[in-house]
């Protein structure tokens, strides 16, 4: 190939505008997962908990209203490390007391605040508790 | 039951140990009846799957709940249809299931090159052997479709009510029919490398599985993001998932390989890359399982045990070192015949393209594993949101999109100016009038998104004046009229008319996808009945909140009204909400309005003292992609369909059968 070096030019050029674009979105769009125990004050998150007992029973109401839906989550491990959580938006219908969710938003003054639409449960592939299915 | 499954299973491990080995001694011409052996040998693995399969399918049933994969997957109630597919709704069915498809596959591959490839045969016999044993080894041992549970149950627990949905019927087996028939070419590209025939003989024999797998595989991810459309509570088809991603990234290789392959068998170039394109392409299906299956990452999808991780992690292993090995060891027979003589040529644009295809799948595959790979070296898990892929993404596919256009236009070997201003003066023109007539509309409001359509209006006049060209060279020779003549130059030149259909479903893919993610309206209201609310100059009115009780759940149902800015009746939305008895499952039903230039989403989550809350989507040409992946089909049956032959409805079906014949 006669214009061998010209095309590693090229080549290199593209890689390092590609590189150059990966680079200049990377860093606005990283999020930590984290999970209540290790929360730093005005970072943003992906909380990554188990809805704590006391839930409000109308967290799907609430969470329409202006004030947002308030409930404690407590690390999937660890039950007495919680944080609060205020929440605006939709509340997916698997959301109760138990429940491990996701949720994104920043920790603000030791309250974690969500951002709009972003919690989401996470949901067994089947029905956990009732089948009596051994483990192999 | 079980032990007859386990049983079958077993046989099959044993068969297909026995087709490497039978094929491996096969491979000296003198040894006729060991290659014979090795090939009724593939015949009996797909029998055997296939009696396997069938064993759990009349488990399923007859609802044998002694059976894990039974009562965890299926019950009394749920529909016939949904007891067959609860096969690939657990993990071990559903790789079982895939063994099936490869072992069909492989049979069917054998038994079309029975008189052909003499000397490749066994070397792809022996490797789609160890594979179908690979899975037989993993079902019996790491996973087994036929486990059984201490106590049985009275009846199962059902199937999860996102999965009872006639998505679960054609989505799965799609993405599966694509992932597994990758492995046919992988194989004969191997089997290549191995004999040293690195002639174009076996690229030519795969050209129709090629199609095939990406067809199926570019199906499936349509239909994936048609379903979490219709039934997700998030509003939108794509949110770069890992799964989601694990099935996108070996349809982006191999649609580099398909065209990579054309400029090898074109002008003898590029055949390491080639070589590396599919080893890569099968090693991603690989690897998209192992994501999957094994949790290094999180995702929307939950797939049940994760005990088959590391097993898929050594397949993995040994494909890419042992195909890096054969290609490194051959790299002298695969020297270029030809060199790039100039950067605008139809071989330096598949280049191109191949260079930012293979470019995108680097850097989505990149931005999946990251959460694992920052897990694993700083012990804090940081995951790169939708955006970055969103903006990754765009820029690329501008630039995909202007190739798509251009590649077709542009002769090989060399372009000269004046070709390149005949070709290219009418859908520059046509770019340029539209541009103002773009900013007449709402596209204004995003300058990526009047990119994409100013450049679509070009590709779309760039392959129009393609078809053009050839009906009025089949049209001056007189006597056919104007749509006869089409219908002449597509059957003519199937491979070519159909990329260029295929290509035409892109753009209109492409336009549905940047228009969709720039311009949607959210809203949120509350109503009760006979109240209404605005969003984006739609109005909705609550006609009627109802709660009942039905056979097997408790379900709330709304009739919300929906009028237009100038008070015309659009349709009504009937959103609903099932809380079943049986089980601790919730049933959302999304009610969509759909239309050619937007659609009206609309999710209910409750009712409760008679006030519903809502959340509603405007959002602009979803449906240009679904029917963009409507027109990809027509254009890849078209591509496929055998030469000589006269042209029939398209039958997907058939077309996939005949694709594999």
């Amino acid at each position: 190939m006669t214009s061998k070096p010209r095309f590693v030019i090229a080549l290199a050029l593209a890689a390092l505008v590609g590189g150059a674009l990966v680079w200049m979105v990377f860093g606005g769009s990283l999020e930590t997962y984290a999970s209540p125990a290790g929360l730093q004050e005005g970072k943003t998150y992906r909380l990554n908990a188990i809805v704590a007992t006391g839930s409000p029973t109308d967290a799907a109401a609430d969470a329409l209203t202006p004030a947002g839906v308030k409930f404690t989550v407590q690390d999937k491990d660890d039950a007495s490390k919680q944080v609060p959580v205020v929440y605006h938006g939709i509340v997916p219908e698997q959301f109760k007391d138990g429940r491990e969710i996701v949720v994104t938003g920043r920790y603000e003054n030791g309250t974690f605040v969500a951002d709009r639409d972003k919690l989401v449960t996470k949901c067994p592939s089947k029905f956990q508790g009732k089948s009596s299915a051994s483990a192999t | 039951m079980s032990l007859f499954g386990r049983g079958v299973l077993l046989l099959a491990l044993a068969t297909a140990v026995f087709t490497v080995v039978a094929a491996l001694i096969g491979r000296a011409p003198a040894k006729r009846a060991w290659y014979q052996a090795s090939r009724r040998g593939m015949y009996a693995l797909f029998g055997l799957f296939a009696v396997a399969v069938g064993t759990l399918q009349v488990a399923l049933l007859r609802g044998d709940f002694s059976l894990e994969n039974v009562a965890g997957y299926s019950s009394r109630e749920i529909q016939w249809y949904f007891k067959i597919t609860a096969l690939w709704a657990s993990q071990a069915g559903s790789l079982m299931f895939w063994a099936l498809i490869l072992t069909g596959f492989s049979a069917i591959a054998v038994y079309t090159n029975r008189a052909r490839n003499r000397d490749l045969m066994p070397i792809v016999i022996a490797i789609l052997g160890a594979l179908a044993g690979f899975f037989a080894l993993v079902l019996s041992f790491a996973t087994s479709p036929f486990a059984t549970v201490d106590v049985v149950p009275e009846n199962g627990s059902g199937l999860v009510s996102a999965l009872r949905n006639p998505y679960m019927i054609t989505h799965p087996p799609m993405l599966y029919l694509g992932y597994v028939m990758v492995a046919i070419p992988f194989a004969f590209a191997m089997a290549a490398l191995v004999t040293r025939r690195l002639d174009t003989g076996w690229l030519t024999s795969m050209r129709k599985w090629n199609l095939a797998s990406w067809t199926f595989l570019g199906i499936g991810i349509v239909l994936g993001a048609k379903w979490a459309y219709e039934s997700l509570t998030f509003g939108g088809y794509w949110i770069w998932d890992p799964v989601e991603n694990a099935a996108l990234l070996p349809w982006l290789t191999g649609t580099a390989y398909i065209h990579s392959v054309m400029v090898q068998e074109r002008r003898g170039m590029l055949k390491v890359w080639n070589m590396v394109l599919i080893l890569v392409t099968f090693a991603l299906t690989i690897f998209g399982t192992f994501m999957t299956r094994s949790g290094i990452t999180s995702s929307v999808h939950a797939f049940g045990a994760r005990t088959v991780g590391p097993y898929l992690l050594g397949l993995l292993v040994v494909t890419l070192i042992g195909g890096m090995y054969l290609i490194i060891t051959r790299l002298s027979y695969l020297k270029s015949s030809h060199s790039l003589e100039s950067y605008f040529s139809r071989e330096a644009i598949f280049l191109y393209n191949n260079l930012l295809l293979v470019g995108l799948a680097f850097i989505v595959t990149w931005g999946t594993l990251y959460p694992a790979m920052t897990e694993l070296f700083t012990g804090e898990k940081i995951t790169v949101g939708t955006p970055f892929f969103d903006q990754v993404a765009a820029p690329i596919g501008i630039v995909l999109l202007i190739l798509t256009g251009v590649g077709p236009l542009i002769p090989w070997r060399k372009a000269s100016p004046k070709q390149l201003r005949q070709r290219f003066l009418w859908p520059t023109i046509a770019g340029l009038v539209s541009l103002p007539l773009f900013l007449l509309t709402d596209a204004r409001g995003s300058w990526p998104v009047l990119v994409t359509l100013v450049f679509a209006v070009f590709t779309t006049v760039c392959i129009g004046m393609e078809f053009w060209r050839g009906m009025a060279v089949r049209h001056a020779h007189g006597g056919v009229t104007w749509l006869s003549a089409l219908g002449q130059i597509i059957s003519r030149n199937r491979r070519r008319y159909g990329g260029y259909i295929v290509h035409m479903g892109i753009v209109v893919v492409i336009c549905g996808i940047a228009v969709s993610k720039s311009f949607v309206t959210e809203g949120q209201f509350q109503l009760r009945q006979g109240e209404s609310a605005t969003v984006s100059g739609y109005t909705f009115t609550a006609i009627s909140l109802t709660r009942r009780r039905t056979a097997q759940a408790m379900r709330v149902e709304a009739a919300v009204d929906v009028k237009n800015a100038s008070g015309d009746h659009v349709g009504t939305l009937r959103p609903a909400m099932n809380a079943f008895t049986s089980n601790p499952d919730m049933g959302v039903e999304v009610a969509i309005i759909g239309g050619p230039t937007r659609d009206i989403w609309m999710y209910m989550p409750s009712l409760r003292d008679g006030v519903a809350p809502f959340k509603v989507f405007v959002n602009p040409m979803v449906s240009w992609i679904w029917a963009g992946g409507a027109i990809f089909l027509i254009g890849a049956v078209v591509a496929g369909w055998p030469e000589g032959r006269r042209r029939r409805v398209p039958d997907p079906v058939v077309e996939a059968e005949r694709a594999a014949a």
